[in-house]
């Protein structure tokens, strides 16, 4: 009895540190209270399922009508090929889904700087803190897997089953449960490993810039997927798949799990099972080997002078551009350039960028593989690509204004409220030059990238011209809708109204990118149209120029109150249980 | 000249300062002592424009802050008591966001910053973000972009709290020598022995009312008590030390 007391005593710390790691996944400065921390993990798995439940209503429909075509003409193979495609679509769904809340929690996937300098003095062994972080690892990979695989497992059992018994519906269900089990452990234990290695190479930096890139990626693939299911499908004619070229493809591998364990004789679906089976073993042993390895890691560099190392993200050519277009104010090129160096640096604000990016991509890659077939079809100016830089300009600004709205490092606000001079029209000077800068440099060079090889340069000066001029004018609009300096306010919670307001970025997307460019099309070839769209949008320009500064002199500059200084402690390391607050 | 008079702040139900008033001359170093939550904090942010009082003004030569505190806040040079800083910014990268944002023409600005840098002892660390700075060195960043912009008034809010022994004296002579070259100068602080040798007179704060307004020696005198610290002892009614340092050695052992 006494044993067993001291054990759970001994183990307290080990619940404590779980459930603090736990928090951690979900935990950022917009994130203050436990209640907001439930949304936050309610919202990111609403986003992962939604596609699920999307994809339901797309593949079994198909399913039903094979299975019946299948049963007219006696051929069973038909029903087969379909429920490997399905499976595949599952399985390959399970993965993006679980890899985006992976890289959505990417900081806390392995130890951070923070945890060694405070759980490093702490009277707890090392085994116990990286035990802990496992148990936070797993709880998150179980819930989220199991959200994302139980929730289209089921439905797939009870419509795939051919004849109707227990055994059948065990079968089916285990097997491709346990394939999208596998595959979202195999995605999240190599994205844990690439976070660590990441880590060990360039340290938190790099790992840090990886993660924005991660996420982008995430979510474009997590989009196109949706987006390209339909076509997937169609084109998907057979899934004889070898274990050559395509048995490299992971996707391939678990789809052999699903029919090795499903009964399936062919001698390749075994050697997948097997390779499946091989790399979820490997992976969560390397995944295990990182977290005690950053760990040791952590506890090294905690200790050690970080020396004179330069810090990461001082885009130079961006700020100088920025200053350039912050004019003489001196107050604005000071908030033009800690703007583009705060985004540059903060992961936080880093996300809403490299997701809106992601929607752009996302969007750019569906209509490119529903309009163009083929390099024939890039001969000629299309909308399809001239509204490229037009769709990632929108998309890379309502990000960033997004990320505006996200704070860092809300307590030294202070320096804003006690040095700023000028005014709020040298803040709205700071914030238009930041924008201006961070969305037209990339913009514009791939403008002249895209356009030039394909369509020359005459054309591609006029739509270099085109984009600038609306560029400035989408610019000119958003910083009208934001009048204090980007990331000195509390955040709002739920401020974009996406759920209600959606329509209106789409809307925004149509009269921003996709109007001009057909307009474009329309008018190649034309230089006196186009140098009358040029006048036209110049005019645009001037006039939001000019109600703009009057707007803003009048404006004043909002602060957050005095007395909402008083920030809430971060959930972050959240040990209270063990006696402490961090 | 600074002129507090008769500054009242209220949060909600709460009273942070009440019937506040002194005033400070140029070269003058007036010490703002109290104990904690006797309104230091509230006098200093209003005093800085970070605050707006309930009620009372606050006038510099003569005119009201309020009126004008953009321009107020040009003239004002602040060290806050936390050293809250932009983190993901370099010493230099921080140093030049207050210079511009006080319009401090970019040359002029870069060569101040590197003087100060290497004055204050921490050039070498210049490439580091303000991160990996330690307690001291964020301290020293807060004082250079303080006085950065040649400031009339400066606010100093234990601008000794890391500093090291050396840092700490050249801050001190730092504070007297401002005061010498006219400016005015406000100074809070808990360590009541910098108080005494910093500071031409002293401001005692106790609940949000001021209870003890003079000269070190003058306060001295009047009440008979040897230091400052039993003068802030008497003044501010501290609670039996003894009584207390026995409840929490019991605590602790409990």
């Amino acid at each position: 009895m006494r044993q067993r007391l001291e054990r759970r005593i001994e183990q307290a710390p080990l619940g404590v540190l779980a459930r603090a790691f736990f928090d951690q996944f979900f935990a950022s400065e917009s994130v203050t209270s436990d209640l907001q921390l439930r949304q936050a993990m309610i919202g990111i798995l609403a986003f992962v399922i939604l596609p699920g439940l999307f994809l339901l209503a797309q593949v079994f429909p198909a399913y039903q009508i094979t299975a019946a075509v299948a049963a007219a003409r006696h051929r069973p193979a038909l029903i087969e090929t379909a429920l490997a495609q399905i499976c595949l679509i599952l399985v390959t769904y399970a993965m993006v889904a679980v890899g985006l809340i992976a890289v959505f929690t990417w900081d806390a996937l392995t130890f951070s700087r923070r945890d060694a300098l405070v759980l490093g003095p702490l009277p707890l062994r090392r085994s116990t803190i990286v035990t802990a972080k496992l148990a936070a690892l797993t709880a998150l990979l179980v819930g989220a897997s199991a959200a994302v695989s139980v929730i289209t497992a089921v439905p797939f059992t009870f419509t795939t089953v051919i004849q109707f018994s227990i055994r059948d519906l065990i079968t089916h269900g285990l097997a491709c449960l346990v394939a999208m089990l596998a595959s979202g452990l195999f995605v999240f234990a190599s994205l844990v490993v690439i976070r660590g290695a990441v880590m060990f190479v360039g340290r938190d930096r790099l790992a840090a810039a990886f993660g924005s890139v991660l996420q982008g990626l995430f979510v474009v693939v997590l989009l196109c997927f949706m987006v390209q299911l339909e076509s997937g499908l169609r084109a998907m004619r057979s899934t004889g798949f070898a274990a050559g070229a395509e048995g490299l493809m992971p996707t391939a591998w678990f789809l052999g799990l699903f029919e090795w364990l499903l009964g399936a004789t062919r001698p390749d679906y075994a050697v997948l099972a097997a390779r499946a089976l091989a790399a979820v073993a490997v992976t969560a042993a390397a995944a295990v080997a990182v977290s005690f390895a950053s760990f040791r890691r952590h506890m090294q560099l905690a200790v050690a002078s970080s020396g004179l190392s330069r810090p990461g993200g001082a885009v130079r050519t961006t700020r100088v551009c920025a200053r350039l277009l912050a004019g003489p104010d001196a107050t604005a090129r000071a908030i033009a350039d800690f703007t583009l160096l705060t985004l540059a640096r903060e992961r936080s604000q880093q996300v809403p960028v490299a997701v809106n990016t992601a929607i752009g991509v996302a969007v750019v890659i569906s209509a490119l593989s529903s309009r163009v077939h083929g390099l024939a079809d890039l001969a000629h100016p299309r909308t399809a690509v001239l509204w490229i830089p037009l769709v990632l300009a929108y998309w890379l600004a309502i990000g960033m204004r997004a990320a505006f709205h996200v704070p860092a490092n809300l307590r030294a606000a202070w320096v804003f409220r006690a040095d700023l001079s000028g005014g709020s029209r040298s803040v709205v000077a700071g914030v238009r030059a930041s924008l201006l800068a961070g969305v037209g440099l990339p913009v514009l060079a791939l403008t002249v990238a895209i356009s030039a090889p394909l369509y020359g340069w005459r054309l591609a000066a006029w739509h270099l011209g085109v984009v600038t001029l609306l560029i400035v004018l989408l610019v000119a609009v958003l910083t009208q809708t934001f009048p204090h300096v980007p990331f000195t306010r509390p955040y709002e919670p739920g401020h974009a109204k996406l759920k209600t307001r959606w329509w209106i970025y789409l809307l925004g997307m149509f009269a921003f990118a996709y109007a001009p460019a057909k307009v474009e099309v329309m008018l190649a070839g034309d230089t006196l149209s186009l140098t009358q769209l040029v006048g036209v949008l110049a005019a645009a320009v001037l006039t939001v120029g000019y109600v703009a500064g009057r707007s803003s002199h009048r404006r004043a500059i909002e602060w957050s109150e005095e007395e909402s200084e008083e920030v809430p402690e971060m959930a972050v390391l959240n040990l209270s249980g063990l006696g402490m607050r961090v | 000249m600074l002129e507090v008079s008769r500054l009242t702040k209220w949060y909600g139900a709460l009273i942070g300062i009440q019937d506040v008033s002194f005033d400070v001359e140029p070269g003058e170093v007036l010490g703002l002592l109290g104990p904690n939550g006797s309104g230091k904090s509230t006098t200093v942010k209003i005093l800085t424009g970070l605050l707006r009082p309930t009620s009372g003004l606050v006038r510099l030569d003569g005119r009201n802050i309020a009126d004008d505190l953009e321009t107020y806040k040009a003239h004002l040079g602040y060290v806050p008591e936390e050293p809250h800083l932009y983190t993901h910014l370099t010493g230099p990268e921080y140093l030049r966001l207050v210079g511009r944002l006080r319009q401090i023409p970019d040359k002029r600005l870069d060569r101040k910053i590197d003087e100060f840098l290497q004055l204050l002892g921490i050039y070498d660390d210049r490439y580091q973000t303000l991160s990996a700075y330690s307690k001291g060195m964020r301290q020293k960043i807060l004082i250079a972009a303080a006085v950065l912009h040649d400031p009339r008034l400066v606010i100093l809010d234990e601008p000794f709290s890391g500093l090291d022994v050396s840092a700490a004296r050249l801050l001190k002579a730092f504070v007297r020598a401002l005061a010498e070259q006219g400016k005015v100068v406000l100074f809070s602080s808990h360590v009541l022995e910098v108080v005494e040798q910093v500071c031409s007179r002293v401001v005692i704060l106790k609940e949000g009312r001021i209870v003890g307004h003079d000269s070190v020696a003058n306060l001295r005198t009047m009440l008979q008590l040897p230091s400052l610290d039993a003068v802030f002892a008497a003044l501010t009614a501290e609670e039996d030390v003894a009584g207390r340092l026995n409840g929490l050695l019991a605590t602790m052992r409990a």
